[in-house]
């Protein structure tokens, strides 16, 4: 009797326990931490409604996301890892991949990744390049960046330049040369035939945007078989060539080191404008069917143009590294990766979605974004911690460059800075 | 002889007259030269207030164009558009692209309560701290007074940019009333590592020094004790001091970056500089938005400058320093 009383009790208490444990399960959900950049109104209301959405979807996990200045986003980063207090799930800017991967802040993808064939092949191959280092995949991006040229179609025809509808028939040097000769005679007295938003300042938009220049010339920032050295790549003959013909726009009136304003462009003052793929909703706004995107030129042997957004990671000191997963793959859903680009204007980073977009397909308004990603000419930056470096460095000399500087001085001393941070950082040899 | 002297007197008042002329106009001439230089340098500190509350009242498109010219200083198609914008829906406008003014974008309430709140609480408690130690260091006769004293002194020329990340570390470690571990994201973090300050023990210290001693011991004949000697003899003797650290702790705290950038994240807790940093993401800047905002930012310090203004020019030539 007594025996039996206390096996019983002791079932009931199993049963209890366990149902008493599945209860505070239902009730407190695995917090899954993320921080994401205060990007445009659209884009944070969109990832709000998408974790909104993903906390609705299940109750296993709960994401709970801070939003965290952009200006200041990479600083708190640091700060928080120095503080071993970063969130599960990471949101960062394409410039910072490597090195927090370098620096311990990442875990690899692959293994998650691998659990989902379907998605790892609907990727991009852009995303996957910009995310691997080391061999290893450290991010995915829901959305990637498109940077090409676009042009006024009336001030195009009425200057007879022809106007290149894919990465085939791009311009080549003499042909963009000629281009922007032609163009300055239908541009009016206090406007010139290309704008290279030069008023973003001496920031990452100058590596961005003008590197794919340098090696489209035949050069680059870094020297990639073993990014041990920039000296001899970025100031070596290719770069140097590159870069003074660059000068030469703004010597020749071809463009402006101090443009008045940001909307040179839509004031018709220009006739091209050198930007991304998120003036498209302005620009289209402002110019209607006269808005045409044209390839980058092949200013050597081929096209170069860049690739990558902010893209996220999960972190090394996640608790809840499997439901940082689980989220991640939620915002990968093809409804969601469209969400977030419509939001963003950026080209999503999934085929299937870039496929059902006609603004993607053959002869839409952005198709020159899909094949320059999908068809190699998109590069991704140097995958290497110095990344950061570098574009400061290459970003002062792009400046000096426009200024009138020596070309050769300018980028010597980019070089410099270069080799001298790996070297302090003794080659930033792997950590692990 | 009559009409020698006549002649005479009208001469010296002839020659009086135009000296007066001539004292008058030179007088007249340097008081223009003098107002004109004192205008101009009043421009020359001005103007940057008066583009940046310009600029914040012109629309997204004229700010940068208009720069270059005197509409700088004019605010022709005045908006508030970079402010609020709830209801107005003209093209071109940041109500219609969805990225609206700074009230749309940030949390402003909460980012001013957070900022006024901080620096209140670090003026506040530090003006009790730090008397209190100089009050201590100046009037007790204890032990190693002197090695304490230097000790002080050290630390006010340490930057805290030096000694920011072993306290980012040790913060992270330290408990709080409610059991949590680390003061992360939080106020406290952003008070109490700076309710003792160096310079302000100094100030306080050098100023106590000079009150007589006699006042003391008066009050102790009386029988007051230390702390009463404290609050009814040397605070209200020592109200300018007061007043100097106070206003130099809150033009320095209001203006704090490094420290709440590194400590907090997201708006909960966070200062107006830190926030500032949602302008300076992806080109192009927006910086109507930035001229907004720091008009917003900049309206706080204007209030308590003129509030102690007499106290504040007290301040510069008591210490020196001037924030």
């Amino acid at each position: 009797m007594n025996r039996k009383f206390w096996v019983a009790l002791s079932a009931l208490a199993l049963i209890f326990g366990a149902f008493g444990t599945g209860i505070v399960a239902a009730q407190s959900p695995t917090v899954v931490t993320v921080w994401f950049h205060s990007g445009q109104g659209a884009e944070r209301d969109a990832l709000t409604a998408i974790l909104d959405r993903y906390n609705a979807s299940q109750s296993v996990y709960r994401a709970e996301a801070t939003q965290l200045p952009e200006g200041s986003y990479n600083d708190q980063v640091n700060a928080a890892a120095v503080a071993n207090a970063l969130p599960c799930l990471l949101d960062f800017d394409g410039p910072n991949v490597y090195n927090y991967a370098w620096a311990g802040y990442l875990i690899p993808l692959d293994d998650y990744l691998a659990q989902v064939p379907d998605l790892a092949a609907d990727i991009i191959p852009s995303i996957i390049q910009q995310g691997t280092y080391q061999d290893k995949l450290w991010s995915i991006g829901t959305f990637d960046s498109g940077l090409a040229i676009w042009g006024n179609k009336k001030m195009l025809e009425a200057a007879n330049v022809r106007i290149p509808t894919s990465i085939e028939d791009a311009w080549t040097l003499d042909e963009f040369n000629a281009a922007l000769e032609a163009l300055r005679a239908v541009v009016p007295a206090d406007g010139y035939p290309l704008d290279l938003k030069m008023n973003y300042g001496a920031g990452e938009w100058f590596t961005y945007g003008f590197s794919p220049i340098l090696q489209s010339f035949g050069g680059d920032l870094i020297d990639r078989t073993d990014f041990q050295s920039a000296d001899g790549t970025i100031n070596g003959e290719a770069a140097v060539a590159a870069m003074t013909w660059f000068q030469g726009l703004f010597k020749n009136g071809l463009t402006s080191a101090t443009p008045e304003d940001d909307n040179v462009f839509k004031d018709g003052k220009a006739a091209l404008s050198f930007v991304g793929h998120w003036v498209y909703p302005e620009y289209s706004a402002a110019l209607g069917e006269d808005l045409v995107l044209l390839p980058m030129p092949k200013f050597g042997e081929k096209a170069a143009t860049g690739m990558g957004s902010w893209n996220w990671g999960i972190t090394s000191t996640c608790a809840a590294k499997d439901g940082a997963w689980d989220l991640l793959k939620f915002l990968l859903a093809a409804d969601n990766v469209k969400a977030f680009a419509d939001a963003s204007g950026a080209v999503p980073a999934l085929t299937s979605v870039l496929e059902a977009d006609a603004r993607y397909a053959e002869g839409g308004a952005l198709n020159i974004y899909f094949q320059q990603l999908v068809g190699g000419v998109a590069v991704p930056r140097p995958q290497t911690p110095a990344y950061p470096v570098i574009t400061r460095a290459f970003a002062q000399a792009v400046d000096e460059i426009a200024k009138g500087g020596d070309v050769q001085t300018a980028l010597d001393k980019a070089a410099d800075t270069i080799d001298r941070d790996i070297a302090n950082n003794n080659g930033y040899a792997p950590r692990n | 002889m009559s009409s020698i002297s006549q002649t005479v007197g009208a001469e010296e008042r002839r020659a009086a007259q135009a000296r007066a002329r001539g004292y008058r106009l030179r007088r007249t001439l340097f008081l223009t030269l003098n107002y004109g230089f004192m205008l101009f340098l009043v421009g020359f500190f001005v103007f940057p207030v008066v583009i940046m509350v310009v600029s914040s009242l012109k629309p997204e498109r004229l700010v940068s164009s208009d720069m270059r010219t005197i509409y700088a200083f004019i605010p022709r198609e005045a908006t508030l558009e970079n402010y609020t914008c709830p209801d107005y829906q003209s093209p071109e406008t940041k109500c219609v692209d969805g990225a609206g003014g700074v009230f749309e974008r940030l949390p402003m309430p909460r980012l001013f309560f957070n900022s006024v709140f901080v620096t209140s609480s670090i003026v506040l408690l530090g003006l009790f701290v730090n008397s209190m130690a100089a009050y201590a260091l100046a009037r007790l006769r204890l032990p190693g007074r002197g090695i304490v004293l230097t000790l002080v002194i050290l630390l006010i020329i340490v930057p805290f940019e030096s000694v920011a990340v072993p306290l980012l570390l040790l913060v992270n470690e330290l408990p709080w009333i409610d059991g949590t571990i680390s003061w992360l994201n939080s106020y406290h973090v952003q008070i109490f590592p700076f309710a003792a300050d160096a310079f302000s023990i100094f100030l306080f210290y050098q100023f106590f020094l000079n009150i007589p001693r006699d006042f003391d011991e008066a009050a102790r004949v009386d029988g007051a004790g230390g702390f009463l000697i404290y609050r009814r003899i040397i605070v209200p003797l020592a109200r300018p001091v007061f007043a100097t650290v106070a206003i130099l702790q809150f033009l320095a705290h209001w203006g704090s970056f490094l420290w709440p950038l590194m400590t907090t994240r997201g708006f909960e807790f966070t200062t107006l500089p830190v926030a500032m940093n949602v302008f300076f993401g992806q080109a192009p800047r927006q910086w109507g938005d930035v001229m907004a905002f720091a008009s917003l930012a900049t309206v706080p310090v204007l209030v308590v400058f003129l509030l102690f203004q007499r106290w504040f020019v007290q301040s510069v030539s008591a210490s020196g320093v001037k924030g």
